[in-house]
């Protein structure tokens, strides 16, 4: 079993300090910086592809821009690398996103990964129209990607749930090959819409105790409806040659952190009905002390960022041990991020991937044979 | 008088350190980050959008062809220039002239000349090149003497001591007519600049030795009845605090190996380039005690040139700090600065965030910044 690693675009710009914002909150002023421009996303890109990388994630919300366009654009500028579109199924019908999918992978050459979003904050749902409550959302998850599965197999589709009715639906083309689906959701409703859909559950940083818990939970639930699944973590990272000089650029990250900013972000994510949030905000306790929560694993990117808000720091070597633990525990992919995304590449992709790889637990990207699909070979 | 910065392609790969030392080996060695078409391609788009004008691409045997190089990077960048290092003594100055004139037409005149005479006869002797120092000074008067003949357009004749032309012309004219960047700091060398570059090259000794060059030659070309422009070409170390931007310069300067700065110095000692002398004498092959100990002028660092052949100064400090020793270069006459820094990625991302903002603020910039 050997490791996958991603990288991520900062849709919403990029900066040396950290980008906080998402799930609900506005965006830092952080993010105008560098901004999202397509030359420097396509930088980020270029360069998670020269370091071996497999793809990036590509957030979704009402803070950054659109996944599937930027994405798609993107594609001319990249050679290999793969995009994991986040997108939410509230927002488009089942059918609709079935076809994207297979005219990205067609006009990819097959480097779309899927990344399900049930949601965000009611706030941001209603937004976008949406009023279901969170546990409806997830029933809704569970019919869409029962529709898009079927309408994947080439089937034609009638499908008549609580949320979602389609007729005929049919594709003209199914996606080649069919994207692999990650999906997150630490509540009870998400764990078992997860374990029935996702080819990849995942989990922001946790500690590794309460990830291993976590993976357990969802491996029952998947054994019980006949699948195995794999399981990824999200995580930023702050690696450096020695431990001292990743410690003191996270201390440079807090000390520019302006205390008000903190307060009204941790208001804000505490309103959060995402279990999955309100586990990272417990970690954090809103405040700048202790926040080494587990060797190597700090949780100050959470004070003003929502979602995945915890980061790997320390020496090179420290890191990989940390994600060799994750890996003990089940992670095989990890997807990983650093402000800025451009530097913070490089210090990862230099300095712990080369460790990783003499661990023989990770290969550049390049060095994996494509397998082509029995139908691409002439 | 405003200021135009240019950026550096690394063509011999690239590292968190001095990479390029030509002194352990003429070939490639094995670099942290090898110099692919698509990591350069990183670094050219980044100076692009950094919006650096131009970007100097060396020429020697340790590093790739410059010419072929920056022509693969045209189509993945849409802006920048390519300041290509090429001597004079390798090739006959109707192919250069050609060369620059295709160059022109395929790029939409993105190309920069920047002569080089060459400085090390172990080297030269490398393409072929076994004549003295003057000697090859004086073939360059003639290689661009020659070179302005074919640009001025109708088939050209040229007789001299070193090249002998007749109805010298190319396929179509260079246009525009790129600029001739030129380093020499011989009286041979500023004596053929005084007559034929557009800009002077020096490498970043400190501004009141610079300030003598440039006025050195102000007068050589006021009696050659022309005037030049002057460029500097400085390694940067910016960083949002001197303490920070000093803690790299000693990380750096702790990865160096006494017995490579050995190696690099006598190296540097057998070569006949006045230029290099000068760099050398600048920390005079002392280690020091510690990097700051080679600051040989406030925020001016001589620890690259420990290891580093070439330009071996680097401008150290905060943003403001950089920003301010650019303005006294600026105060004694250097409108051009060619920077780089390791790793070139990152490094031209901090001086094109940190430093140039501080000199749009001060109105030294060209155009509208």
């Amino acid at each position: 079993m050997t490791l996958t690693c991603h990288w991520f675009l900062p849709t919403y710009g990029d900066s040396r300090n950290i980008v906080g914002g998402g799930h609900g909150t506005s965006i830092t002023d952080a993010g105008s910086d560098r901004p999202a421009t397509l030359a420097y996303l396509g930088q980020i890109a270029q360069a998670a592809e020269q370091l071996g990388f497999v793809g990036v994630l590509t957030p979704t919300g009402a803070w950054c821009e659109d996944a599937w366009l930027t994405t798609a654009m993107l594609v001319e500028k990249t050679e290999r690398l793969k995009f994991l579109v986040a997108f939410r199924p509230g927002m488009i019908t089942p059918t609709l996103g079935a076809q994207m999918s297979a005219t990205f992978q067609r006009h990819s050459g097959g480097r779309l990964l899927l990344n399900v979003v049930t949601g965000g904050e009611d706030k941001e749902q209603r937004g976008y129209g949406d009023f279901l409550s969170k546990d409806e959302r997830y029933e809704r998850t569970d019919e869409f990607l029962t529709v898009v599965r079927g309408l994947w197999t080439g089937d034609t589709v009638d499908f008549t749930g609580r949320h979602l009715r389609v007729e005929g639906a049919t594709l003209s083309r199914v996606p080649d090959p069919l994207p692999a689906i990650y999906f997150g959701g630490s509540s009870a409703a998400g764990r078992a819409v997860g374990a029935k859909h996702a080819d990849v559950y995942l989990t922001w940083g946790e500690p590794p105790a309460q990830v291993a818990e976590k993976i357990e939970s969802v491996r029952r639930a998947a054994a019980e409806v006949g699948r195995t699944i794999r399981f990824g973590i999200r995580l930023h990272t702050i690696a450096r040659d020695t431990a001292d000089e990743a410690w003191a650029q996270a201390r440079r990250f807090l000390d520019a952190l302006d205390p008000a900013t903190v307060a009204a972000t941790q208001r804000g994510l505490r309103q959060s009905q995402s279990e999955g949030q309100q586990r990272m905000l417990a970690l954090n306790r809103g405040t700048t002390d202790d926040l080494e929560i587990y060797p190597n694993l700090w949780a100050g990117v959470g004070l003003v960022r929502g979602g995945a808000g915890t980061a790997l720091v320390g020496s090179h070597t420290e890191i990989a041990d940390l994600i060799e633990q994750y890996h003990d525990v089940g992670i095989e992919e990890f997807i990983l991020s650093g402000q800025p995304h451009l530097e913070e590449a490089y210090w990862f992709g230099e300095g712990v991937l080369p460790i990783l790889r003499r661990r023989g637990l990770w290969r550049h990207a390049a060095e994996t044979v494509p397998a082509l699909a029995p139908e691409l070979v002439p | 008088m405003s200021i135009t910065l240019h950026w550096f392609l690394p063509t011999h790969g690239d590292g968190r350190s001095v990479v390029d030392r030509p002194h352990t080996s003429p070939v490639a060695a094995a670099v942290p980050r090898e110099p692919d078409i698509d990591y350069l391609a990183l670094v050219a788009q980044a100076a692009e959008r950094l919006r650096f004008t131009g970007m100097l691409t060396p020429t020697g045997t340790w590093c790739q062809d410059a010419w072929l190089t920056t022509a693969a990077l045209l189509a993945r960048t849409k802006t920048i220039k390519f300041l290509v290092a090429f001597r004079p003594g390798a090739l006959s100055p109707t192919l250069a002239a050609q060369m620059a004139a295709t160059y022109q037409r395929i790029s939409g005149g993105r190309l920069l000349l920047n002569i080089v005479t060459g400085g090390d006869p172990v080297e030269q002797a490398r393409f072929g090149d076994h004549l003295s120092h003057d000697q090859r000074y004086e073939r360059t008067d003639e290689f661009l003497a020659a070179l302005r003949l074919i640009w001025a357009g109708p088939p050209a004749d040229f007789a001299g001591q070193h090249y002998q032309l007749t109805g010298a012309t190319t396929f179509a004219p260079a246009d525009p007519v790129p600029p001739l960047y030129f380093g020499g700091s011989s009286p041979a060398g500023m004596r053929v600049a005084a007559k034929r570059a557009d800009v002077h090259l020096t490498w970043g000794e400190p501004p009141a030795a610079v300030a003598e060059k440039v006025t050195t030659l102000r007068k050589l070309a006021a009696d050659a009845g022309r005037e030049l422009r002057y460029g500097i070409r400085l390694h940067t170390i910016s960083r949002d605090t001197s303490e920070q931007a000093w803690a790299e310069a000693q990380r750096m300067y702790e990865s160096f190996d006494p017995a490579d700065i050995a190696s690099a110095q006598a190296t540097f000692a057998r070569q006949d380039s006045v230029g290099q002398r000068k760099m050398a004498e600048l920390h005079g092959g002392d280690l020091g005690t510690d990097a700051r100990s080679l600051e040989i002028h406030p925020n001016l660092w001589a620890g690259v040139g420990l290891v580093r052949g070439g330009a071996g100064t680097a401008l150290v400090g905060s943003h403001a700090e950089v920003a301010d020793l650019i303005e006294q270069y600026h105060d004694v006459g250097i409108e051009e600065f060619v920077l780089s820094g390791y790793p070139h990625l990152e490094e031209a991302y901090w001086f094109g965030e940190g430093v140039r903002p501080e000199l749009a603020r001060r109105g030294l910039l060209e155009g509208n910044t």
